[in-house]
């Protein structure tokens, strides 16, 4: 029932956002000149959180074809593949040339993080599910998992589109436990070189002169920026001992225990294991640390199963409430949402037990009716810069010089990833586990409105419908840019002042 | 958790030391340069400079030893690939300080690139780096050869960065266009536009690369300029070789073909000021003395700092050269760190900015533990 | 015994002992404070050995840009005073870190240059000497380069000639003619070049990259022979070597139109 009160006491509110345009740049990608408006706002809205959506595909007519969407199995596979071919292209002797150039045709065939990127900049761009893909990207960031050459890039697609876009509607303690549980995090935060100091495997490299023993960085994450956050004021043991639970957790990979693992009865941890086995299977016994664990006054058995009962008790925890709402709170809303509209979100959180879909909700009515505004993410700002112009950047066939075309020095025709990287906000790249800033001053370098500037004059390029005019009297921009716009010496500038101006850059 | 507190204004008595006038400074201030290079991803210390005159060096990793390194000294080598940093040993002009790391010892990637750029001992304690603080105590600007300004110059009361855009179909950005997008903004983005605005107006930069040896020259011009900036900070990746890492040739003897071309580019561009700079590189961590199963080497502890300019006095390797037999490892598996890296760092604050060894560990580091190693670089 | 001489021998012995004690807590000072440097000569125990004398020959000599010194056991009293004079901090501080001079020996040499190849293995074809003119092609025919070309006993010497590579293109003519390395061999052009990669505009350019072209001249089809001086020799026929860039583009070095 409070839901339902809450909710209803938003609505009553005075609207901000009567412009729809603007409605759908507060909590998506704007409407592009081909977007049908929807009449019934808050119809549109429902759907948004409740609907399925099925990819739209390249050229916008179809789905996202099947090719291009890789399981978990499929990205070690063609890693693997790419991995053995290096070994062997290092070890010829042919010039650095050849080398190069072998290498880089053998990785663009094999790779995955392209697709994936792709499926990023089609979504944000083309598709219906605004709303989720918003989300999508901050919980991508709030579970940040940075890139590196290989693996992790291989892998970070999976947690995005196989775990988070998947459970966007469910509960936070399952999202949590697989986010923990991944792979791709698991790599990340050295999880894969940790063991318990009285574990078996710790033990045989004790014998053999060698350390083995805990790595607390993913404990200390898990507590620090994925849950409780500091506030909570848990002790350094608690760290130490979330990490005991973790030990035993993700599969290291490299050959650093190659010797270990001609053991007999060790076999368990393999060079050659079985992409099956290492999948699905990321628990290894011989990894963990034995014994009862307590951590904040709680306690945990041995085994797998108690990580399952650490982040229920982290997920449940009030703390948490508190931190991921005013998180989400400053992402949709602004770097000064009030304490007030954060506590409706907190408030649903506890309600329905981090039931995502009811905080979901409860954002998106905090931002119908917020008087603030939001520094816009450069990606954010770049996607609802190309949505809204309707300015064709992804071109519909490979001969187009689209998606699949190499260009003449070997380079794929189409680097969103390469772009993504040029604004400094690149879901592949490495970085620090606390994500991507959501302050304005981060986002205000020299060299970052060098770059959206370039951009700007890159989306007129793609032949947009709209001119900068026009998108400023859709999304009624302010009197002095629109004067400012009006200054502009031919069409291109009035674009590039549209789209640099204040008013596309916050929302 | 170390918190930090902002010194925006230096309070008179509080820091005045030894009876000098200007607070924190040894004698008038030192109008020097540093340059940090970041070699990210764990420098092999031992492959660049081989401890040739010991025993365990070919015991332990006999594989990864350049086969004809140039001798230094009956105990030091340096990698062949070092050809122009080998001609600055030779010229006074460069020194070495061996078996030295920043306090850490996680072999984390993450917490080690954050301990090496906040010279903290606890990673994600602070949001400031070493140099950036000394900067601000310094009050001095800086220049990040990056698109994002790296930890390690936050802090700092002004920087800019410079790395040049690589968006293919796009034009640098025009002053009077310019001026009207600032028209749409509040003041606090028009200071950025601002910056924007100088820099196009100084006509279109000769040189629109952005691999470290351009970097470099960008660097060393800049740096030469009348109130340009008096630090710079560039960054070398892909250190990380956990495979096929190389010994005469390979992967990382052409990371330090391009470590030396920087080094010898940095000379050439900076021209008279190179007798004011100093240049040093960083690294989070360096690697295991012996090769892992794929002919590579994994995370270790002590590396490397190599040093080069006009400041230094006398080309020396500064070691307190702990041993390679086994026993004499960390955890019996890398080479350990007898030199904290902040006293080198310090070393070069000092002789750069001439504030005083005590209030730089003090209030730059935090730490009043940390060693004077000055004489020993710049004596 | 009389009682003078017992005092006198007393007074000797204890004069020995003395001085034995004055000259023990001289070495124990002096190892006391070695042994808070790396100059450490193990504990203290008052006897000037060995490793005493050598540990603080090597700090004080170090103290004074590595002069040899030659500090004995008789010297142990001036040192002593030294290190516990004005200069004691500053030798303290010194000790903490050991220094190794540099010495280089080996002749360095001037700097090898990026295009320094090995010919003394390769059979250069001494005897030509032509005009001629060359040209750099894509694999997708664009032009990357052309411009003249002397050979000169088999030597390459580049004329006039420029890169057409986009925003990059000025300044790229004396890459060829200062830096490029090549000869003509039987089996077509051997050494190193620099190679300049496309620059679209908004992009950066991209290091230049050193090619070592490997002598695998391609015949044309009209050519009645594989030997590349015999093309060369007669104009009007096309002698080439392909390469891959580091992008894994194909380019095509033909020369052409011989004098």
């Amino acid at each position: 029932m409070k839901i339902i009160n809450a909710i209803r006491g938003a609505i009553n509110l005075r609207e901000m956002y009567k412009n729809k345009n603007q409605w759908a740049r507060k909590i998506g990608f704007g409407f592009g000149p081909e977007d049908e408006i929807p009449t019934n706002i808050d119809v549109w809205n429902t759907k948004q959180i409740n609907d399925e959506f099925s990819l739209i595909g390249l050229n916008k007519i179809g789905l996202w074809p099947d090719e291009y969407n890789f399981s978990i199995k499929q990205r070690f596979e063609r890693l693997h593949k790419f991995k053995t071919i290096k070994e062997k292209v290092e070890e010829e002797s042919i010039g650095r040339q050849e080398k190069n150039a072998r290498l880089r045709i053998s990785k663009n065939e094999n790779a995955v993080h392209m697709y994936d990127t792709y499926k990023l900049w089609n979504s944000a761009i083309y598709g219906n599910d605004m709303f989720k893909q918003r989300l999508l990207h901050f919980w991508t960031n709030h579970f940040t998992v940075g890139g590196s050459n290989n693996f992790r890039n291989y892998v970070i697609g999976d947690l995005i589109y196989n775990v988070i876009y998947k459970n966007l509607n469910g509960s936070f303690d399952d999202l949590l436990y697989l986010v923990t549980t991944h792979p791709g995090m698991l790599d990340y935060l050295d999880n894969t070189h940790s063991s318990g100091e009285n574990s078996k495997f710790a033990k045989y490299l004790r014998k053999r002169g060698q350390t083995a023993g805990l790595n607390d960085n993913l404990a200390r994450e898990l507590l620090e920026l994925h849950t409780v956050s500091p506030a909570r004021k848990y002790s350094e043991t608690d760290i130490r001992n979330t990490a005991k639970v973790l030990a035993g957790w993700g599969l290291i990979v490299s050959d650093f225990v190659q010797e270990f693992n001609e053991k007999k009865e060790y076999r368990e941890i393999s060079r050659n294991i079985t992409l099956e086995k290492f999948v699905l299977a990321p628990y290894l016994k011989n990894k963990a640390e034995p014994g009862k664990k307590v951590i904040m006054g709680k306690s945990f058995p041995a085994g797998p199963k108690a990580l399952r009962k650490l982040t229920n008790m982290l997920a449940q925890d009030d703390f948490t409430a508190q931190h991921l709402s005013k998180k989400l709170a400053i992402h949709f809303i602004g770097e000064n949402a009030s304490k007030g509209e954060i506590k409706v979100i907190y408030d649903t959180w506890k309600e329905s037990n981090g039931d995502l879909a009811e905080v979901h909700r409860a954002t998106l009515n905090v931002a119908r009716t917020t008087k603030t505004r939001k520094f816009l993410w450069p990606s954010t700002w770049m996607f609802q810069s190309i949505r809204v112009s309707g300015a064709r950047f992804i071109k519909e066939s490979k001969s187009d010089g689209g998606f699949g075309s190499i260009k003449d020095d070997g380079r794929p025709d189409f680097e969103p990833l390469g772009i993504l990287q040029e604004i400094g906000h690149n879901f592949w790249a490495s970085r620090q586990p606390d994500g991507y800033s959501e302050k304005k001053l981060d986002w205000v370098s020299t060299e970052h409105f060098d770059r959206r500037i370039r951009i700007a004059s890159r989306i007129f390029r793609a032949e947009p419908s709209r001119s900068g005019e026009e998108i400023a009297d859709l999304l009624d921009f302010s009197d002095r840019t629109k004067l400012a716009i009006s200054k502009g010496r031919n069409s291109e500038e009035k674009f590039i002042i549209a789209l640099c101006s204040s008013d596309l850059m916050e929302i | 958790m170390i918190s930090r507190r902002h010194f925006l204004s230096i309070a008179a008595p509080a820091l005045a030391l030894s009876g000098y006038p200007v607070h924190g400074f040894t004698k008038e201030p030192i109008e020097g340069r540093i340059i940090v290079i970041m070699l990210q991803g764990g420098m092999d210390g031992l492959l660049a400079i081989p401890p040739i005159g010991d025993d365990n060096l070919f015991k332990q990793r006999k594989a990864l030893v350049a086969s004809n390194p140039l001798k230094l000294n009956p105990l030091f080598g340096i990698h062949p690939n070092f050809r122009n940093f080998s001609k600055m040993l030779k010229s006074n002009e460069a020194s070495i300080v061996h078996a030295t790391s920043f306090p850490y010892t996680g072999r984390s990637h993450f917490e080690g690139q954050n301990v090496s750029q906040s010279g903290s001992k606890l990673p994600f304690s602070t949001n400031t780096g070493w140099l950036g603080r000394a900067m601000e105590f310094a009050k001095i600007t800086g220049k990040a050869l990056s698109l994002d300004a790296p930890l390690l110059i936050r802090g700092a009361p002004e920087f800019d960065n410079f790395y040049p855009a690589n968006i293919e179909k796009t034009r640098s950005p025009q002053a009077a266009l310019l001026d009207l997008i600032k028209e749409t903004h509040d003041g606090d983005v028009m200071a950025a536009i601002d910056k924007l605005s100088r820099a196009s107006m100084s006509g279109p930069s000769r040189l629109r690369a952005r691999d470290p040896l351009s970097l470099a020259t960008k660097a060393g011009e800049s740096m030469r300029e009348l109130n340009g900036p008096r630090v710079a900070v560039l960054t070398i990746p892909e250190f990380d070789d956990h495979s096929s890492i190389g010994s005469t040739t390979g992967h990382h003897p052409e990371l330090f073909t391009l470590l030396d071309n920087v080094f010898y580019q940095l000379k050439i561009a900076l021209k008279e000021q190179w007798d004011n700079t100093i240049v040093l590189t960083t690294t989070e961590f360096g690697r295991t003395v012996q090769e892992n199963g794929s002919a590579g080497t994994d995370h270790g502890y002590g590396s490397v700092g190599l040093l080069a300019g006009g400041l230094i006095n006398t080309s020396s390797v500064v070691a307190n050269w702990p041993g390679l037999s086994t026993k004499d490892l960390y955890e019996k598996r890398d080479l350990f760190a007898t030199i904290d890296y902040r006293s080198v760092c310090s070393a070069c604050i000092e002789a750069a900015f001439g504030l005083d060894h005590d209030f730089i560990i003090d209030k730059v580091f935090e730490d009043k533990k940390i060693t004077r190693i000055y004489e020993h670089i710049f004596g | 015994m009389t009682e003078i001489k017992l005092k006198i021998i007393l007074f000797a012995i204890l004069m020995v002992f003395g001085t034995q004690i004055q000259a023990e807590e001289n070495i124990l000072c002096i190892q006391k404070f070695l042994a808070k440097t790396v100059f450490n000569p193990g504990a203290p125990d008052g006897v000037w050995g060995k490793k005493t004398e050598t540990a603080i020959n090597q700090l004080i000599s170090q103290a004074n840009n590595f002069k040899p010194q030659n500090i004995k056991k008789s010297d142990a009293e001036d040192v002593c005073k030294t290190l516990k004079g004005n200069q004691a901090s500053k030798l303290l501080e010194i000790g903490q870190f050991k220094r190794f001079p540099v010495e280089i020996v080996a002749d360095i040499g001037e700097i090898k240059s990026l295009t320094d190849f090995d010919f003394s293995k390769i059979i250069i074809s001494k005897n030509v000497n032509y005009n001629c003119n060359f040209v750099i092609l894509h694999s997708k025919g664009f032009k990357r380069a052309s411009g003249k070309v002397i050979i000169n006993n088999g030597k390459l010497v580049f004329k006039a000639n420029g890169w057409r590579i986009g925003i990059a293109s000025k300044g790229s003519e004396r890459f060829l003619t200062e830096e490029a390395n090549l000869r003509l061999t039987q089996n077509g052009l051997r050494g190193i070049m620099p190679h300049l990669s496309y620059v679209g505009e908004g992009e950066v350019e991209k290091p230049v990259q050193y090619i070592t072209l490997g002598g695998n001249y391609i015949k044309e089809t009209n050519s009645s022979t594989s030997d590349a001086r015999v093309a060369f020799l007669n104009p009007g026929i096309i002698g080439s070597n392909n390469y891959i860039d580091d992008y894994g583009t194909t380019y095509t070095f033909k020369i052409h139109g011989c004098s």
